[in-house]
């Protein structure tokens, strides 16, 4: 198969702008072909391709890159070192309205956005009553674009790009703005362009839409390229960094409590295999009192959302004694139908009432496994 | 890089409209402008100063200085547009695939374009009214507008790719130009400076251009030698114009 885009160890540096005589600094340096050394490095060694007929998505924070990135792929901005190749046509929406000037109406802008796209002439023509059904802003077409709202404009954009049919279709977080009704109008024109053949480079925020409509994702993390991989794994790696993140000033606050106590606790927890079927740990609890600790066991995501939990109190299980004061203890799950994501495993050591939790210990978890269902557990069910 | 590219054209359509579509006075004033110029120029030199056209052009002084300022205002309005042209339009440089050295031609075709139509119907004007002026002059004087547009696209690369990096340039034009339009032979013939001085006046490539659009408008000449030369010389500003944006305008979005 043929690589449509090749982007090859791509790195680009912003220069630090805004000081006297950086100007003429610049200038010189842009003329005798110097490199900028001294700035913000807003990419680092990017490398991948993309085949003809492949989907691929580019994912991360705000301010990884991935914009930059996908700037530098359109051949609008240039790479500081490295190189991207492109065959074929490439039709880029790269931001809401890009190219479209305020004071012209829908109709004058759609004729220079076209020709940048290379439709003109009589083709641009036979295609513009296509173009503007698509976009189905009515009247308005013969409005400014200043008076339209960026939903409208987006449906203009978008609507320019069905009649094109690029070989490369690049767009950036543009279905975000339209309506739910044309977003859905997008997504199945781009599942039909995909059918037909065509290549996609999509950044978005959605990892719904990273799931449905790509094969293949990149994660973009400060720049540098974190994952690149099958557009499932990255979604759910990508999903379970930021679950961790919002709970990570949770577990902050609690650990703080936690390692005040002490009488009760858990000094061992080991995962020994964690799959889609099950999973299967075993532990160490310590008794300062040498009284039998219970032991409280659950399943969170990686956010902390809880899953399942269960107490030796409850399934009246008693921890086996090795040592004065030491307990052990392992647990299996199986046949648990959790979905594909990021999980922990928490083991909380309780006095012997079951009454207080004195210590918290946890373990991340992955499940792996390539499905589009929603939420953490598999439920079963059938349609008729 | 293909001239008649349909983006251009759809670009020199937008810089039209620009033009022409943004004001109420905007489609007299483009007109006006050098005509009011042209006014105060014959009142100053030609009224007061008493200057007068060389003989070999003829006897009015209005048409002697018509001819050889409406060419070099198109080049100062051109390369002055040229200036801010990649600034103005970072919008869309900056998020399209745009050549961006379309921006800066389109400013300079425009604006030479409507000045060479302005002032073929002026000097049919002229001729109506029975002076000295030569309709062939429209065609011979051709080379001579091609070597002026030339120089004006090379300079406009420069100075509209240098804007970004360093706001200066565009004040520094004006100033710039005033005096170079002084020393050209527009306002005054060349046989009427001091022998010392007129080495000067013919080191400025501008006073060749200017003489030729007064031969050929106002003396009937054809083409020339030199207008291969002058053709030449502007062809080389040309390219090095656009050797020096090839190498700075694909890296101007990280200063704009």
């Amino acid at each position: 198969m043929s690589a449509l885009l090749t982007v090859s160890h791509v790195n680009k540096t912003f220069p630090r702008i805004g000081r006297r005589g950086a100007g003429m600094a610049a200038l010189a340096r842009l003329l005798f072909a110097k490199p900028t050394f001294d700035g913000f490095q807003a990419l680092k060694d990017i490398d991948f391709s993309v085949n003809k007929g492949e989907s691929l998505a580019l994912v991360g924070e705000n301010g990884a890159g991935k914009s930059t990135l996908l700037k530098i792929i359109a051949g609008v901005l240039q790479p500081s070192r490295g190189s991207v190749v492109r065959i074929g046509n490439v039709g880029a929406l790269l931001e809401l309205g890009a190219g479209f000037h305020p004071e012209y109406t829908g109709r004058e802008n759609l004729k220079l956005a076209a020709a940048l796209q290379g439709l003109s002439g009589r083709a641009f023509d036979a295609k513009l009553d296509e173009i503007i059904a698509f976009a189905d802003i009515g009247e308005h077409i013969d409005s400014p674009i200043k008076t339209y709202s960026s939903g409208m404009i987006v449906r203009l954009g978008f609507a320019l790009v069905t009649a094109m049919k690029p070989d490369l279709l690049i767009t950036d977080e543009v279905l975000a703005v339209g309506d739910e009704s044309f977003q859905n109008k997008c997504i199945t024109w781009m599942e039909r362009y995909l059918d037909e053949g065509g290549t996609l480079l999509l950044v978005s925020h959605s990892l719904y839409h990273v799931k449905k409509l790509t094969q293949r994702a990149v994660w973009l993390d400060h720049g540098a390229q974190r994952m690149l991989g099958s557009s499932h794994d990255v979604a759910i790696a990508y999903q379970a960094f930021h679950e961790e993140k919002q709970s990570a000033a949770k577990v902050a606050a609690l650990a703080l409590d936690e390692t005040m106590l002490g009488q009760y606790a858990v000094t061992q927890l080991h995962i020994d295999h964690a799959n889609d079927d099950g999973l299967t740990a075993h532990g160490v609890a310590k008794a300062r009192d040498g009284r039998r600790p219970q032991i409280g066991v659950g399943i969170v995501r990686a956010d902390g959302t809880p899953v399942f939990g269960t107490t030796t109190e409850i399934d009246r299980f008693q921890l086996r004694q090795t040592a004065p004061g030491r307990f052990e203890f392992s647990i299996t799950f199986s046949d648990w139908r959790l979905l594909p994501g990021g999980y922990k495993l928490k083991a909380h050591a309780m006095d012997p009432e079951g009454m207080r939790v004195y210590d918290t210990v946890e373990r991340e978890f992955m499940v792996s496994g390539v499905t589009r269902e929603l939420g953490f557990s598999r439920l079963p069910h059938q349609w008729r | 890089m293909k001239l008649i590219n349909p983006l251009f054209v759809a670009l020199v359509e937008r810089e039209f409209k620009n033009r022409f579509l943004g004001g109420v006075l905007s489609p007299v004033w483009w007109l006006a402008q050098p005509l009011l110029m042209l006014g105060v120029y014959a009142l100053v030199f030609g009224l007061f100063m008493r200057s007068a056209a060389p003989p070999k052009y003829g006897d009015s002084f209005v048409a002697f200085l018509a001819v050889g300022m409406w060419p070099w205002l198109a080049f100062v309005d051109s390369v002055t547009r040229s200036a801010p042209s990649l600034l103005q339009q970072s919008a869309l440089i900056t998020k399209t695939q745009l050549p961006r050295a379309y921006v800066p031609l389109a400013a300079v075709a425009i604006t030479f374009a409507l000045n060479w139509l302005a002032l073929a119907a002026i000097v049919l004007l002229f001729k109506a009214f029975g002076l000295q002026v030569y309709a062939s002059g429209i065609v011979f004087s051709l080379p001579a507008w091609i070597a002026l547009f030339l120089a004006a696209l090379g300079i406009g690369w420069i100075v509209s790719t240098a804007q970004i990096l360093v706001r200066d340039i565009e004040g520094m034009l004006a100033p710039l130009f005033m005096l170079l339009g002084f020393v050209c032979g527009i306002q005054y013939g060349i046989e009427t400076i001091p022998e010392q001085w007129r080495g000067v006046i013919l080191a400025n490539p501008f006073t060749h251009i200017v003489a030729r659009m007064h031969e050929t408008y106002l003396a009937g000449a054809g083409f020339a030698w030199i207008d291969l030369a002058l053709i030449g010389g502007a062809a080389l500003i040309a390219w090095l114009g656009y050797a020096f944006f090839r190498r700075v305008a694909p890296h101007v979005d990280d200063y704009l």
